[in-house]
């Protein structure tokens, strides 16, 4: 978020991926407070190369 | 970090086959006073094959499998300190890449950390020539680094872009609920049995 931040070319799109960053972050630390445990998509993560 | 520059070398591997790279020709040199650090939980490799690993290991590169920078000028560097930091920049380039697929993005695998200061000050200090080429000479440069910030600050001062330096990093204490609520981790509880 601090890399879009400081970025103005991504305009709208930009702000539009932090706002979904944002949700995500505090949807996943409410999940932590109930299950105590990351999300097992975050947890094992890995690398795949972006088309 | 305060002892003289020909004492002190510090390297922070991503991943385990870069610290037995880093690991390898250090004993052959007892006076240096020398730091590696390692995190505490075993991590993913970033680099796989042997090529790979040499070329981390000689370290403050791309990180060619990650950058999408290639033959171009990035919109941004992010270059990554050691294990977790790395972790964090390799899933920050995938979003940004999978979101924002225009944006040029140029990740630096920076191991050896001494490389960061001026030639002038360091024996494996980068030239101001090779400085800028890695770290461009004013695009903005978001460094994940789970320290103090200002040791950064502190080896890169005198080089060009140092203004345009941004750090995804500690800032308080080095602790793991400190580090949630700075933003520098991303919080992992262990599961209760």
């Amino acid at each position: 978020m601090d890399t879009i931040d400081r970025l103005p070319q991504t305009g709208d799109k930009g702000i539009y991926l932090k706002q979904q960053l944002k949700d995500k972050l505090i949807e996943h630390k409410q999940y932590i407070d109930k299950i105590r445990r990351g999300y097992a998509g975050i947890r094992n993560w890995k690398w795949s190369n972006p088309k | 970090m305060n002892k003289k520059a020909e004492v002190v070398r510090v390297y922070l591997p991503p991943d385990a086959n870069c610290l037995l790279s880093v690991n390898g020709p250090l004993p052959a040199q007892p006076p240096l006073r020398q730091r590696r650090d390692r995190g505490q939980t075993p991590g993913p490799a970033v680099a796989g094959d042997g090529r790979r690993r040499q070329a981390l290991h000689r370290g403050n590169r791309h990180l060619a499998v990650a950058s999408n920078d290639q033959g171009v000028a990035p919109d941004v560097v992010m270059p990554a300190v050691a294990t977790v930091p790395t972790l964090e920049t390799l899933a920050a380039v995938s979003i940004m890449r999978g979101h924002l697929p225009k944006l040029k993005i140029r990740v630096v695998n920076v191991v050896d950390l001494m490389k960061l200061q001026p030639q002038t000050e360091h024996p494996h200090g980068l030239s101001d020539m090779d400085f800028d080429g890695l770290f461009t000479k004013d695009k903005p440069v978001i460094f994940a680094f789970h320290a103090y910030p200002w040791l950064i600050h502190r080896l890169t001062y005198r080089r060009t872009n140092h203004t345009t330096f941004t750090f995804a990093a500690t800032r308080k204490r080095a602790h793991y609920h400190t580090l949630r609520h700075d933003g520098a981790e991303r919080p992992r509880p262990l599961p209760i049995s």
